[in-house]
């Protein structure tokens, strides 16, 4: 089976600037893969690689199986949704979704029963005739999503399309694109720096940084096992990154002592640290006999978050961040001085050795 | 602070009633009976007549429409190309380009029109119709060339690469998707073109051939005789009205921006 | 590859179209002109019968015919004296004009006093001078004022003097001025001001202090695009000057539109070109004098 899309060790440099490093991706079919990674990561000019937008210094692109490298953009059949959308102003509505078939030569007759079709599919039936600055925020990305969707490309391209839409409006859209790549059927390569947005929508993330891919996976397997140190970092909200060493196997030495770990007995002697999710890690009662590492610690700070409580607690000077739920009242919740155990099973840390 | 504030905006409407003044009492006076400048002795059309059957006036007028046509036409479309290249390529000496595309602008018109009508009779051009045009184009490109590229400035690439994405070669994505957008600016630049062209007198007067006249050449025979011809101020009155017409269009035009 | 791919592919060719063309154009219609010109102003170009011949030896000849001329250095400080006061009239009619359209008016009706103080300087230049001579006449309008108002009891002939020229020099450039400077201003940042004023200057030293040396590029814009031209000006000075107003213009004006012939011409280039030396010499010494960076546009 050919994969939707495969880069072969794409290198792009913009003057002494690496923008894209030998990288090498497999997209499959009908999957919906995010690019994700701080600004300036390559993840825009890898999407643009792909549209042809730019070519690379190095390697090859294939599309469908087809090695695409110097095809021009429009013979790619591709579909490609803007950063700023680039919605023609001086089209309405129809006529920005249909200029694709326009340029593919479809016949009027045809245009019409498509474009309804894809007006169905988006949610915006009715509004065809409307002026671009006309549209709210959410209808523009339905019909920047439209006009990319209608010619049916192999793939679609989408350059953080949700960036300037607000918190709710956001989320709403994000399930809305999810709901429409199931109803198409098409291969979505979505770049963003938002971890928000890819985890809720991706089948599968590659996480970037400095041009090179740092990791590819499922967004359960990017959280949980991140390869390294900058992934671990990047994605969830916070990490408790213990730096040590391995001493002998299953035991880490770190500051604030020795540190039970899963695995991992090839380290032996080597420098690495143990990370662990803030969720992870158990608080005062919660903290049992069978529990692999216990640590006694003092509040230092108390944040209340809404869905769950944030404390900083320090043990032997450093700083734990812990996320709890509350289940009871405000008796139930620790505060600033008090002194507490915390701990987590073996299971609950992260080894990371780069 | 009050006062002070008050003491400037009756300063402004002094000096805008003083700008329009002159202008106002000539129209008024195309109406006079009499060839007073001062007092009107009665409501007469008689200026407007002898303006009428005047075919010198628009034979004048008629040159001045389409030689500024054809200035328009060719300076508008090499004012694009350029802005389109400084707009959207990286070169060396871009900046000097850009530069050098001012000069016309800069340089007084008079050094600018006795240059060429030295130029044209050395290399042995006769004077024409066309040599004017030829004159005009060559200021005409720098004024369009600064009103297109402000425009191109404001212009999302993005706009092109998605006409690309979506099948359109590069020809068919600038003529389908950059020109319509830029249109606007594009006629901003042309009407700005055509008035620079329609208003010139002194590169007109050095580079035509006898007894070829603009409306500006007509209307300085009549304006440099020591008299005042007063079918000059029904003239005036004439042109005043193109013009008011030309700032409405510009206004308009300035308004379609996407 | 057909045409269309040629053309796509081809970086050269691209900058050769979109840059090369138009420079083409203004090389040859502009440029080289120039340069004809000054090889004819140094005696370069030889008539004979009806042809040109490039003839290598330059010679003076002209540019000593031009010194020669009656009342020339009289004519050329004329036309400088003309100019500076023409720059600075329009200057300081346009500040305080400039400065309420653009920091005082409310910002809805800025636009439209903008168009209203553009409007009139969409007709033709030659019919607003026109214009002028009509009110400033013995028998005109502005004499008829003066003397109902008893200021004046015989006409004051202003045609044909220097104050004629130079308030039809104002009244014609006038919109050169108060457009940079208006550019300016209206970008003022009103809360420089506010800051200014809590920091415990008075509006007159907020002004000195802030608001000045902020519009000096417009300043600088508006001078040189009044300046520039006026020393130039020939129209002007025909039409409501006299024999007392002679300026460069008007000379470079008959040598080549009433003398004519290879001297004329000749003299007339001369003239032309150390104008444009002139003024360029005066623009950056202008400039190196107020300081900073000049914008157009």
């Amino acid at each position: 089976m050919s994969y939707a899309v495969e880069l072969i060790n794409i290198s792009k440099y913009f003057g002494d600037v690496r923008a894209v490093d030998n990288v090498s991706l497999k997209v499959r079919k009908n999957e919906f893969f995010s690019l994700l990674g701080p600004s300036g990561c390559g993840k825009t000019t890898t999407l643009r690689i792909i549209a042809g937008l730019e070519e690379p210094d190095k390697g090859i692109v294939k599309l469908d199986g087809k090695d695409v490298t110097y095809v021009p953009t429009h013979k790619r059949n591709i579909g490609m949704v803007f950063q700023t959308l680039a919605l023609f102003p001086h089209m309405n509505v129809y006529e920005n979704i249909a200029f694709g078939l326009r340029m593919r030569r479809v016949p009027e007759s045809e245009i019409r029963r498509r474009v309804r079709e894809m007006l169905e599919i988006v949610r915006l039936t009715g509004l065809e005739h409307r002026r671009i600055h006309q549209l709210s925020g959410g209808q523009r990305q339905r019909v920047a999503l439209a006009r990319a969707l209608i010619v049916q490309p192999a793939v679609l391209l989408l350059d953080e399309p949700l960036g300037a839409l607000d918190l709710k409006i956001r989320q709403r859209m994000m399930v809305e694109l999810k709901r429409v790549q199931r109803e198409v059927g098409t291969t979505f390569i979505y770049v963003t720096h938002d971890q928000t947005e890819a985890m809720v929508m991706s089948d599968r993330i590659a996480v970037m940084k400095d041009g090179v891919i740092q990791q590819v996976g499922a967004p359960y397997e990017i959280y949980m096992r991140p390869r390294n140190r900058f992934v671990a970092n990047f994605i969830g909200e916070a990490i408790n990154m213990l730096e040590g060493t391995y001493i002998e196997p299953g035991v880490v030495e770190t500051s604030i002592g020795n540190v039970r770990v899963e695995g991992g007995a090839e380290y032996v002697g080597r420098r690495v640290a143990v990370a662990i999710r803030p969720e992870k890690i158990l608080i005062g009662e919660e903290v049992s006999g069978d529990v692999d590492n216990v640590f006694s610690g003092r509040i230092l700070m108390t944040i209340f978050r809404g869905a769950f409580v944030e404390y900083r607690v320090d043990v032997a000077g450093f700083e734990f961040i812990v996320f709890k739920p509350h289940v009871g009242g405000l008796a139930r919740i620790y505060q600033a001085g008090d002194v507490v155990k915390v701990g987590w099973i073996k299971e609950g840390g992260i080894l990371l050795v780069d | 602070m009050k006062l002070f504030d008050k003491i400037l905006k009756a300063y402004t409407y002094t000096v805008l009633a003083l700008i329009y003044l002159p202008i106002v009492i000539l129209i008024i006076f195309s109406f006079n009976e009499s060839r007073s400048k001062v007092v009107f002795t009665g409501f007469t059309l008689e200026n407007y007549y002898s303006l009428i059957g005047n075919y010198r006036v628009w034979d004048s007028f008629y040159n001045s429409i389409w030689t500024g046509a054809v200035v328009t036409v060719v300076s508008v479309v090499l004012a694009i190309l350029m802005a389109y290249g400084v707009s959207r390529y990286e070169f060396s000496g871009k900046t000097l380009i850009d530069s050098i595309m001012l000069i016309p602008i800069i340089i007084p018109e008079i050094v600018e029109a006795l240059t060429l009508l030295v130029f044209l009779v050395i290399i042995g051009i006769e004077l024409s119709p066309y040599t004017v045009i030829i004159g005009h184009v060559a200021f005409d490109i720098s004024f369009a060339y600064v009103v297109v590229k402000a425009r191109m400035a404001g212009y999302d690439p993005q706009f092109e690469e998605a006409a690309r994405t979506l099948g359109a070669d590069e020809i068919r994505a600038f003529t389908k998707v950059t020109l319509p957008i830029l249109a606007p600016g594009i006629a901003a630049a042309a009407l700005i073109a055509f008035l620079e062209s329609y208003d010139d007198f002194i590169k007109t007067f050095f580079t035509r051939p006898p007894g070829f006249m603009t409306l500006p050449v007509y209307i300085w025979n009549m304006a440099s005789r020591r008299g005042f011809p007063l079918d000059l101020n029904a003239l005036a009155t004439f042109v005043v009205a193109i013009s008011l017409i030309f700032a409405y269009i510009r206004n308009r035009i300035e308004r379609r921006v996407y | 590859m057909n045409v269309a791919d040629v053309i796509r592919r081809s970086r050269r060719l691209k900058l050769f179209i979109f840059i090369g063309i138009p420079m083409i154009y203004l090389l040859i219609f502009f440029f080289i002109p120039f340069l004809i010109a000054l090889l004819y102003s140094l005696g370069m170009f030889k008539q004979v019968v009806y042809q040109y011949h490039f003839v290598p030896e330059p010679s003076l000849e002209y540019y000593v015919g031009l010194s020669k001329y009656p009342g020339i250095f009289k004519a050329i400080q004329r036309s400088f004296y003309y100019a500076t006061l023409t720059t600075i009239g329009t200057l300081l009619i346009s500040y305080p004009l400039a400065y309420y359209i653009g920091v005082k008016l409310e910002e809805r009706y800025r636009d439209l006093a903008v168009l209203v103080v553009f409007t009139p300087f969409w007709i033709n230049f030659l019919l607003r001078v026109y214009a002028m001579r009509f009110i400033l006449h013995e028998a005109g309008m502005v004499n008829t004022i003066l003397r109902l108002l008893g200021i004046i009891t015989e006409p004051i002939r202003f045609l044909g003097t220097d104050v004629a020229v130079i308030v039809v020099m104002i009244y014609s450039y006038l919109i050169f001025m108060v457009l940079p400077l208006y550019g300016v201003l209206e970008k003022l940042n009103v809360e420089l001001l506010e800051a200014a004023y809590t920091l415990g200057a008075t509006p007159f030293r907020a002004f000195l202090k802030i608001t000045l040396p902020l519009s000096i590029p417009g300043i600088l814009a508006g001078s040189l695009l009044v300046f520039i031209p006026a020393v130039g000006e020939f129209v002007i000075p025909e039409l409501v000057g006299g024999p007392n107003t002679t300026t460069l213009g008007t000379i470079i004006y008959s040598f080549f539109l009433r003398v004519r012939g290879v001297t004329g011409w000749g003299i007339g280039s001369a003239a032309g070109l150390i104008y444009i030396a002139m003024i360029l010499v005066a623009s950056y010494v202008y400039m190196r004098f107020v300081g900073g960076e000049v914008r157009l546009g």
